[in-house]
Parts: structure tokens; C-alpha cells; sequence
């Protein structure tokens, strides 16, 4: 597996990476059918843990809502983009910054891996970031 | 259950105390809620103190040196709703039998506690991914506007009101009589909040003392403001898409208040709720059920949630016009119902307030639609 960014993933167990395709580590209740993004053990409509499934969610998600952020914590850096991407499929909806310059609600995102900040050790902290998908219909 | 009445408040101005300690704000609002009430400060056999960001036992700092020491003192972290849900327990400690006399606090000194714009805990997901409270509202706003049709303009109107409410409130800094210009020409927040789409950062604090329906005869207060009911809610974990533009947790608590009050939304004369961002506002009104999904853009438009409407929110000028010390503003919004149910609100007196309701919510936790929802009714006696 090759990755094509170097660094510290923000949160561990999110996220992997082939080649910059890009895969969000979920979980799915095989009893319930819902699938969770972050990984969930426990279902919380059958509160069981036994139907718990590995999914992984990829490909192209559709933006349903964003901002630009001009006032923020010290932390980051301003402007910058956020929003929910949902994956009407799985019924996911993923919050991440964006990229792009003419975003709207509706369109068609693709996943990428990108720097969220520099650690205090110069460290890159990677996260995965959404923007207009080039390639359509997804991974 | 019994019955339990508000018969003190008390609260400092709202605004920045740089050179004011947390403790001397939340005992200048007790004193002043204990003087109101008129009664012995030893009578008091418990306290519920809100608060966000005061570090430890805030409470009891506040009241040792007042010699109100001994008692069951509880502090609370409730996010923004810190200082409702403190009234809540304090309410149920009385209606529920355990004490005749409580007191409730909200108090928070925001100066120097944080930089930029408040943002959910930084082990939180989104919060570690850049979303701020008021990027949240934005991307809110951005639904609602698509769904319904509202423009920046309507979102500029409630700051143009709130600050007016403001402006006849001796208790809120901000008070400035504004137009609709002067909030789309202020800086962008995140898009499409302006800077006065935004409550500002505050220091303050707010008291109220409770009493049992026993203890009211023998006080025989005349200004005394019985709590119909108390609800909290806390988001929903849902799998897959929740509605942005309609509050699911707000609505559940609002049932749950008018069923134990025993009255609906068409029953209530006028309500404060958090208004954190103009676009809350309207997200709260339509919670609550006081108008139906989308019907704020005319009620905006026709006037009625002023002062002279038929229904007036946030008379007080609310958290953008009086301002947000997270723990405090709980506290405060029943220190206007009360206030207003009292007829002693002066110019910003809402005419016929015999039910008023105070709506307060919390922080944002990744996978719900919000941290906590508080909803109180008061009712003249």
C-alpha cells in the first residue's frame, strides 16, 4: 500500500489510503442496516454489538452544505472551507474541509488526503479533505 | 409533585468585567436575588451553580464569603444550557419535596478564556476538523435559505431587534440601535453570518432563589412567578441524514414543557430563547412549534416577534443583544420572564406577559443534532 501523502493521520482508525484512493474505515449493524462512519461497535438502534460489520465508504460523495470559516480557534488557519459530504447509499454524512473555489450544494466530491496543520514537532497532521470530483461517479 | 415559585432574581450587566473576578460577578447576582426575594439569607438549604469554563467548585467560591456554607452545593457543566439545567435541578429539588429554599446560579467569565470563535471540544471530531459554533449556524443557514427562501436580509432583521431590545435593557452592553446595513456591512464570520449575526463574548452572572408552595404562604410575596415545567433533552444519536433546518431535539423538549404545563405553543405570550446566531433564533421559534416550519421569514417580515408583536421574542435583546457568558444566560432568560411577568421590564415591557417561555441550548457533539435543550415555562400566579 502506498500513500501518496506523508504524516500523521489526525485521528487514528479513520482512514486508509491506496495510491491516493481514498477509504473511510466505517462500520455497518447487519441487523439494522445502517451504516455508521466513524467506526461504531455498538448499533444504537438494536444497542447490539454482534451484527457489527466492517464498511468501508469510497468514491464520490454529494456536498449537502458548506461554509467559509473566517473567524476561528488559533489553531487554524483562515479562511478555510468546511461542510457535510453524504453518501446517499450507505446514508452517511461526513463532515471535512473542502477545496475548491465554486462549490454548490448538490455537486459531486471526491475524497483526497491533505495537510489539516503542522505538529509542534513540524510533523504533517493529515486529514481527508473533499473537493469537486474530476473523475465522475467516483473510485 | 408540588409546586415551585421563582421569588428572587437577581443578575450583574452583561459585558466585558476584565478587572472583575468570576466570584465577585456570581455574588453581586446572588445578593441581588436574595434581596429581591427579602428573605434570610440562612434559609437557603441548597445551591445549583452553571457554569462552562470556571474551573473547579465556582460555586462554592461564590458563596463562602458569604457564609452560605454547609448546604449541598453542585456545580454543573452543561454546555450553553449549564445555568438551565442548574434551574432545573434546583426547580425539582423543591417541587419534588427535598427543600423549601434553593438557590440557582449561572456565572461565567469568558475575558481572556478563549481566542477567536467558540468551537466544540477539540476531541471532538468536527471540532478537530475546524467547525466552529458559528461555522455550524452557517452551514445551518445555508439550508434553510435554500429550503425556504430566506435572505441575509431577514437573518439581519432579527440582529436589528434584538439589539433594539437591547438598547432598553440596563443589564446588556450591546444594546445599539442598528440597521439592516450595518449587519451585512460587518465582517464575515462564516459565510453568510456577519460579525452581527453573532452574540458577542461575555462575562456575567445571574441568581434566582426558589421556594416551595409551602414555604410562598407564609412569605406571602406578592411578586412571586411559579414555574409551570422544566424540560431537558439531549440529541438523538441517529444513523443517516438528519433534517439542518428543523430542531429535532428542540421539539422534544418543547412536548415534553407544554404536556407537564398543561398548555401549547397558541398559550404562550412571549419567550426567550437562544438566539446565539440570528439564524438560531429562527431555528428555535420553529422548534419550539410557536410557528410552523419556515413561517419565521414572515413572521420577520410583519413585525411579530417584536416587542409591539403578537409575539415577542427575546425582549431582553437576548444573547446578541444583552450578550452570552455561556453558564449565566440560563439564569438570565428567566430573570426577563420573570422580570416581564412581574410588569417591571419598563420600555421593553411586553404587554399581557402571563406566560412567558425560556428556551436554552447546548453544545454540538458529533452524530446528534445538539448537546442539550433546556425549555422552562413560568406563569403569573
Amino acid at each position: 500500500m502506498e500513500s501518496v501523502i506523508n504524516g500523521v493521520p489526525f485521528r487514528k482508525g479513520l482512514y486508509k489510503e491506496d495510491n491516493g484512493r481514498v477509504m473511510l474505515l466505517g462500520s455497518r449493524c447487519v441487523h439494522c442496516g445502517f451504516t455508521f462512519f466513524p467506526y461504531q461497535k455498538l448499533c444504537p438502534k438494536c444497542y447490539q454489538s454482534a451484527h457489527i460489520i466492517d464498511a468501508i465508504i469510497t468514491g464520490n460523495g454529494t456536498l449537502h452544505t458548506f461554509t467559509t470559516v473566517y473567524r476561528s480557534l488559533p489553531s487554524f488557519k483562515t479562511p478555510y472551507k468546511i461542510g457535510y459530504v453524504d453518501y446517499d447509499k450507505e446514508g452517511v454524512r461526513v463532515f471535512a474541509q473542502l477545496e475548491g473555489d465554486e462549490l454548490s450544494t448538490g455537486m459531486e466530491m471526491e475524497p483526497f488526503l491533505d495537510i489539516l496543520r503542522v505538529g509542534p514537532d513540524g510533523t504533517p497532521v493529515i486529514t481527508y479533505k473533499f473537493r469537486p470530483a474530476r473523475r465522475k461517479g467516483g473510485a | 409533585m408540588g409546586k415551585a415559585f421563582v421569588v428572587g432574581i437577581g443578575m450583574t450587566k452583561f459585558g466585558k468585567f476584565p478587572e472583575t473576578r468570576v466570584d465577585e460577578l456570581g455574588r453581586n447576582a446572588v445578593l441581588d436575588a436574595i434581596k429581591d426575594a427579602n428573605l434570610n439569607p440562612r434559609s437557603i438549604q441548597a445551591a445549583y451553580c452553571g457554569h462552562v469554563m470556571q474551573g473547579m467548585q465556582v460555586a462554592q467560591r461564590i458563596l463562602a464569603p458569604l457564609g452560605l456554607t454547609g448546604m449541598a452545593i453542585t456545580n454543573i457543566e452543561n454546555a450553553c444550557a449549564s445555568g438551565s439545567t442548574a434551574f432545573r435541578e434546583a426547580y425539582y429539588a423543591v417541587s419534588l419535596g427535598r427543600y423549601d429554599v434553593v438557590l440557582a446560579i449561572g456565572v461565567e467569565k469568558l475575558t481572556g478564556k478563549f481566542q477567536g470563535a467558540l468551537a466544540p471540544d477539540e476531541e471532538d471530531i468536527e471540532g478537530s476538523l475546524g467547525l466552529t459554533m458559528p461555522a455550524m449556524y452557517a452551514l445551518r443557514a445555508r439550508k434553510y435559505m435554500e429550503k425556504y427562501g430566506l435572505k441575509a436580509e431577514h437573518l439581519a432583521k432579527i440582529s436589528v431587534i434584538n439589539h433594539k431590545n437591547a438598547y432598553y435593557n440596563e443589564k446588556a452592553s450591546f444594546g445599539e440601535l442598528i440597521t439592516i446595513e450595518t449587519v451585512l456591512n460587518s465582517p464575515m464570520i462564516a459565510d453568510p453570518l456577519h460579525l452581527y449575526d453573532c452574540n458577542p463574548t461575555s462575562d456575567g452572572a445571574a441568581a434566582a432563589v426558589i421556594v416551595s408552595e409551602n414555604l410562598i404562604h407564609r412569605l406571602g410575596s406578592t411578586r412571586a412567578v411559579e414555574i409551570a415545567s422544566s424540560a431537558l433533552t439531549s440529541g438523538t444519536f441517529e444513523p443517516g441524514f438528519i433534517d439542518m433546518t428543523f430542531e429535532e431535539i428542540t421539539h422534544r423538549a418543547a412536548e415534553e414543557a407544554y404536556d407537564a404545563a398543561g398548555c401549547g405553543p397558541e398559550d404562550i405570550d412571549f419567550a426567550e430563547v437562544h438566539d446565539c446566531f440570528t439564524i438560531a433564533e429562527i431555528l428555535r421559534v420553529e422548534g419550539l412549534g410557536l410557528c410552523s416550519p419556515g413561517g419565521m421569514i414572515s413572521w420577520i417580515e410583519d413585525g411579530v416577534i417584536e416587542i409591539s408583536g403578537k409575539k415577542p421574542i427575546n425582549p431582553s435583546g437576548g444573547l446578541i443583544g444583552k450578550g452570552h457568558p455561556l453558564g449565566a444566560t440560563g439564569i438570565a432568560q428567566i430573570h426577563e420572564i420573570v422580570t416581564q411577568i412581574r410588569g417591571e421590564a419598563g420600555a421593553r415591557q411586553v404587554s399581557e406577559a402571563k406566560v412567558g417561555l425560556a428556551m436554552c441550548r447546548g453544545g454540538t457533539v458529533a452524530g446528534t443534532e445538539g448537546g442539550a435543550c433546556a425549555v422552562h415555562i413560568l406563569r403569573a400566579v
